[in-house]
């Protein structure tokens, strides 16, 4: 009980000092106090440090079994594994928003304290800007979803973990995903602040672009994590299903994808300034967006989790955020003018901005796809789309984004000219030679040979880039000097290369196993076989068996020497709730991935058998990504762009 | 109770938050002068 009285406390005494940091740092800023700025940011310190505090509460509460606090006892129990206990500090509505509090001060302090280069006006206003973020979420939890509400008898057990979430995958996936969403209002407050302080020089770019690249790393690793759990998890075959919470979790991460590319071209031309801007905007908008569609349960998803009375709360902050967003660009419009000669179409600017179009084209496409039952539902018949919607809507869009990754980074920034037809060519003859091999090998439906070649073709730029990095190491001299210093002068670049050898790996991933996936249902009695593409299944029989917290059913598949075990899992404590345990056999040429539909009086078993091809290129490619982007940019304490042309810093205000 | 928590945590965060107003006397010396 005592912790429920020090975590409310903490969480009040966050908030008070949040509102506090708000007041003194946009007071400070404006008159450029430099005193009251400090205290302005130790106050959002001190607010972070209250959150933690409140956050170490919450999870001993979990630990300890505090059962007074109604929500240890809705998300946990005693038979609960003690990781996942541990887990469940996230797990539900109110402790996944103060894990968001906590991520935002955390990193928030981080961003501040390496905020030094810039001006003590913009510093200021991005702790205000965040120091807002996180009042919000303090009422919230304050007011309205305190996990610290004490149940009036404590109960001697809880409710337990959702039985979905009683999984391994719930240990890394939401920590990450709900991470990288709260880490998309950095950036945010950094863009709000350069645009409150006048200042749309590179310099703002150079430090949001860090934070930026945190966020979508994050966001990055979430959506991949988020993909591998689904398919592990929920017995479908499959890993991305389209649902409203995976959209609103790949929104933003387009818009800084477009981001990550467009601030390039402000590096390095002085160019798309505004732009730049709103996508920084845009990126955190659709966050708010996507909490309030998530959390409001207001379109229909798989993901029942956390739908509760906040959902006006968040209405109420986007409506806010939208207006401060729209009025400080209207307010800064007349200084976001890009300076210099405008760039011809074919050069990596115009690649840049095309790409940029492209995916806020498919952000368009998620977004009405997503909020469609909600606007037709106001307007008369509800209607929803499905995958084909995407896959129509988005696909092309997808399609000309890899055309763009494989020609892009062959065109040089200002103009094309002969050299860029040359080196062309080895992307087109990859595209030609893998388009060729498809169709010998039958292949008639057109996404797939359209996808596959320009995944090779992007794959064999990468490569065509690092041969020709070595060829320059070689002119050079050679030498491991001389090679680790072009690389790490190059680093950002090289990294970038590696994050779309990923992205081409994924995409071979996705494609492989979303075209030629083949499934069949079968009932086997013990000693029978199935055969799918080739893998033959022999069902041995079935076993039940008792663990801690429910019993499983498992049958026994041998596949080769190995044995697969599916099973269906019920939790007795739960309400005799049930769901299934998939087995997979994962290979880098194909996943075979068995499901137990169930069991007969017979002694036979019904089985869903799946063989999915190059499932794990997807893990490996968003593995390739992250590395990409933590080698490119690891130890870079400022930005490291390659300079082209001049550079035209200048402030919003003088134009 | 809450209140009386959330009071005596603003109370010890104090003197951090503070800091840079705190000046010890031969500082503030400096300073007039």
């Amino acid at each position: 009980m005592i912790l429920a009285f020090l975590g409310s406390g903490a969480l009040l005494a966050g908030l008070v000092m949040a509102v506090f940091s708000v007041l003194l740092s946009f007071w400070a800023g404006w008159s450029e106090n430099r005193v009251m700025i400090q205290v302005g940011r130790r106050a959002f310190y001190a607010t972070a440090a209250m959150i933690l505090f409140a956050s170490v509460l919450l999870e001993t509460a979990l630990l300890t079994h505090d059962f007074s606090l109604a929500y240890v006892t809705e998300h946990s129990d005693l038979s609960t594994p003690i990781a996942l206990v541990a887990a469940a500090f996230y797990g539900g509505q109110e402790g996944s928003l103060l894990y968001w509090a906590l991520i935002l001060g955390l990193l928030g302090s981080a961003s501040l304290l390496a905020s030094a280069k810039l001006g003590l006006r913009q510093a200021a206003y991005a702790a205000g800007t965040m120091a807002a973020i996180l009042s919000f979420f303090l009422v919230v939890l304050v007011l309205v979803a305190s996990p610290f509400n004490l149940l009036q008898i404590t109960p001697p057990d809880g409710l337990g973990l959702n039985p979905v979430l009683r999984d391994g995958g719930m240990l890394i996936h939401p920590p990450v995903v709900l991470a990288g969403f709260a880490s998309f209002a950095i950036p945010f407050s950094f863009a709000a602040a350069a645009l409150l302080a006048g200042r749309s020089d590179a310099a703002w770019i150079a430090h949001t672009r860090r934070f930026a690249l945190v966020a979508w790393g994050l966001q990055s690793t979430g959506l991949v994590l988020g993909m591998w759990w689904a398919y592990h998890v929920l017995g479908w075959g499959g890993y991305w299903g389209w649902d409203p919470v995976e959209n609103v979790a790949l929104m933003p991460w387009l818009a800084t994808t477009a981001y990550l590319h467009s601030s390039q071209v402000q590096e390095r031309r002085g160019r798309l300034r505004g732009w730049n801007f709103g996508l920084v905007i845009l990126a955190f908008l659709l966050v708010v967006f996507g909490t309030f569609i998530v959390r409001s349960g207001i379109v229909p998803s798989v993901h029942t989790f956390a739908v509760s009375a906040i959902g006006p709360w968040f209405l109420g902050f986007l409506g806010a955020c939208l207006l401060f967003s729209v009025g400080l660009l209207a307010l800064r419009a007349g200084g976001l003018k890009s300076h210099g000669e405008p760039a011809p179409a074919v050069s990596r600017e115009g690649a840049f901005a095309l790409q940029n179009v492209l995916l806020i084209g498919v952000v368009a496409v998620v977004m009405w796809g997503t909020i469609l039952p909600l606007v037709s539902g106001m307007v008369g018949q509800e209607r929803v789309v499905g995958a084909g919607y995407y896959e129509k809507a988005a696909g092309p869009l997808f399609a000309a984004i890899l055309a763009l990754m494989a020609a892009g980074p062959l065109v040089p920034w200002r103009r094309a000219g002969g050299p860029l037809w040359r080196s062309l060519r080895w992307p087109a003859a990859a595209f030609l030679i893998v388009l060729g091999v498809l169709f010998a090998a039958g292949v008639r439906s057109v996404p797939p040979l359209i996808g596959i070649p320009l995944a090779v073709a992007v794959a064999s730029t990468v490569l065509y880039e690092y041969v020709r990095g070595a060829g320059r190491w070689r002119n050079a001299g050679g030498g491991r000097r001389r090679a680790v210093g072009l690389l790490a002068r190059r680093r950002r670049r090289y990294g970038a290369y590696l994050a779309h050898l990923g992205l081409a790996v994924v995409v071979l991933g996705l494609a492989a196993s979303h075209f030629w996936q083949q499934e069949k249902d079968v009932t086997l009695a013990p000693g029978q076989q199935v055969s799918v593409a080739g893998y033959t299944l022999t069902y041995a029989g079935s076993e039940s068996r008792e663990l801690a917290d429910h019993t499983e059913l498992v049958a026994a598949m041998k596949l080769g020497s190995q044995t697969l075990e599916p099973a269906r899992a019920t939790y007795a404590g739960l309400g005799g709730q049930s769901l299934t345990h998939v087995a997979i056999s994962s290979s880098p040429i194909a996943d075979v991935y068995v499901v137990l539909a169930g069991t007969n009086g017979d002694g036979s078993a019904s089985f869903r058998v799946f063989v999915n091809p190059l499932v794990s290129w997807i893990w490996a490619g968003g593995a390739i990504i992250i590395l990409g982007v933590v080698l490119g940019n690891a130890g870079a304490l400022r930005s490291a762009a390659e300079p082209v042309g001049v550079r035209v810093p200048s402030p919003v205000g003088a134009s | 109770m809450t209140l009386i928590v959330a009071t005596l945590l603003l109370f010890a965060a104090g003197p951090f938050v503070l800091w840079p107003l705190i000046r010890t006397p031969d500082e503030a010396t400096d300073e007039a002068a």
